[in-house]
């Protein structure tokens, strides 16, 4: 086998590795983004669902004559 | 369920209320936040532009799955508590109902020109006199309701519900039943047959007698019916002449009996003889709509053939007041009442018990025909008759045979399968025999109380 072939099978494994990373980066980003915006989301909406139950539920009182 | 002076459950109504509310504001308010993340995303840099719409974004699409997750927790959680508080309302409900169906419990109004039968009286809070014409459980309270003014009422038969102030739902006049079983005997009979005596008589049989033989005690409802009594009895022992009723439309005289912690509340109504000369009279009488026996009162003078034998010795005995009234008038207006004016049919039979009395037997020589007297000599003569009651209840229907009152006799029997003759005087605490009406229609109403 001579150089050349060398070089081009040390080319394919490096650009197949880069483009694991790059998956494996983006996954992780895709991942990670989306806790994120899960809680996010979340959070807003069980914030939100406190609020309006310390709003409305309560027992009604008797009038005072 | 009418509209009470009440504070409704929170689980029948707020609760639901509550809820609705929740979840719209719940969801108003992501809506308000992912619209607030879209407007800051207009003004700023290019990295929190991207931020604030992924924000945005975020609220709306996970918000929204833990809102109807969270939402749905709470309406799950919620009805199960619903469910537990209408279950144990169902049982309450269902467990006062039996027990009032159960002891024939319900309201009779005692008052003059009412008589109405109801299902529970009014009750009035102790605190504001407001009215709860509908007071157990239900959406106003399972085991208490609370008043508008605040005040806790009870609303079943055992947690004091029968102590509460009460007034007729018909009339608004007080009602002092206790939640008693009534036992309601109207008096029938023409004018001076002796009503009024008799009913005196009878409850001084009942509260000095029979109480004290079968160990049930003896009350009178309130001062009024007490002092009329006391009243009346005096009078009677004294061997004077009770005045003549005039009120056609009668007040009830009412006593508790209470024997086995069960409470009886007797009713007995004395209308004036002249209520008996037509059946109109007797329209406003609904308490025949739900009477538990009846006692009719002859007097033994106004049968023709009678008063023909007697006419000379009634003539000097001024004491002794015969009725003049038609004997069949008074049953004809009785029964032409229950046939037009309560759900009898003409050819139903009456079952429950009647007593058909023959009073003032103490007069001259009437006990040698359907006294004791007669009776012991008609139980040597017939073997089959074991008991002095049964032969002067014998005695009484042939009396009336052998004074041509046949037909009388036959229009009761087939009318009324289930009664019974007899003789009595009233005459307070020396009346003969009263006792044994009251034995025989106590026992025939009301198990609890034997005699």
């Amino acid at each position: 086998m001579s150089d050349s072939d060398g070089s081009a099978l040390g080319a394919i494994i490096g650009f197949i590795l880069i483009a694991i990373a790059v998956v494996v980066v983006v996954v992780a980003a895709v991942i990670l983004f989306g806790t994120a915006g899960a809680l996010w989301g979340s959070s807003i909406a069980v914030n939100n669902y406190r609020k309006a139950f310390a709003n409305n539920v309560s027992m009604e009182k008797p009038s005072i004559r | 369920m009418k509209q009470q002076p009440a504070i409704k459950s929170y689980f029948f109504g707020k609760g639901y209320r509550d809820l609705l509310n929740t979840i719209k504001e719940s969801w108003a308010n992501n809506n308000d936040s992912a619209q607030s993340y879209f407007s800051d995303a207009e003004s700023n840099e290019w990295y929190l532009k991207i931020l604030n719409i992924a924000a945005g974004i975020s609220v709306i699409v996970f918000g929204t799955v833990f809102f109807l997750a969270i939402s749905l927790l709470h309406i799950t959680v919620l009805f199960f508590f619903f469910l537990l508080i209408y279950i144990g309302y169902s049982i309450l409900w269902s467990t006062d109902a039996l027990y009032r169906f159960k002891n024939k419990i319900f309201t009779a109004c005692p008052h003059q020109d009412c008589y109405a039968k109801n299902i529970l009286p009014v009750y009035h809070c102790p605190t504001c006199n407001a009215k709860h014409d509908q007071l157990w459980p239900g959406q106003y309270g399972i085991l208490k309701r609370t008043c508008q003014c605040g005040t806790k009422l009870p609303t079943t038969f055992f947690n004091g519900r029968s102590k509460l102030r009460a007034s007729c739902p018909s009339c608004d006049r007080p009602i002092e039943a206790l939640e008693a079983r009534p036992i309601v005997i109207p008096i029938i009979g023409a004018p001076s047959v002796g009503k009024t005596f008799f009913v005196f008589s009878l409850t001084y049989q009942i509260k000095e007698v029979l109480s004290q033989k079968n160990g049930f005690s003896f009350r009178f409802m309130n001062e009024y019916n007490e002092s009329i009594y006391n009243s009346q009895i005096s009078t009677l022992n004294s061997g004077q002449v009770i005045q003549k009723t005039t009120e056609k439309n009668p007040i009830a005289l009412n006593f508790f009996i209470e024997k086995n912690s069960k409470q009886s509340l007797f009713y007995f109504f004395d209308s004036a003889g002249e209520a008996f000369s037509n059946s109109l009279n007797l329209v406003e009488h609904k308490f025949y709509d739900y009477f538990d026996g009846l006692i009719f009162i002859i007097d033994p003078f106004s049968i023709s053939d009678v008063f023909e034998k007697y006419k000379k010795q009634l003539e000097l005995n001024s004491n002794i007041r015969n009725s003049t009234f038609p004997l069949e008038d008074v049953y004809d207006a009785s029964i032409i009442n229950l046939e037009k004016n309560y759900h009898y049919k003409v050819k139903d039979k009456i079952t429950k018990p009647v007593a058909i009395v023959f009073s003032k037997v103490d007069a001259f020589d009437l006990e040698d025909y359907i006294g004791e007297p007669a009776a012991m000599d008609l139980m040597k003569a017939n073997p089959k008759l074991k008991s002095v009651g049964e032969s002067i209840d014998y005695l009484c229907r042939q009396f009336l045979v052998d004074n041509s009152m046949e037909h009388l006799l036959r229009k009761f029997e087939s009318k009324f399968p289930n009664l019974f003759f007899f003789s009595i005087s009233s005459c307070g605490e020396k009346s003969l025999r009263i006792d044994k009406v009251a034995a025989y229609l106590i026992n025939r109403i009301d198990k609890n109380i034997l005699i």
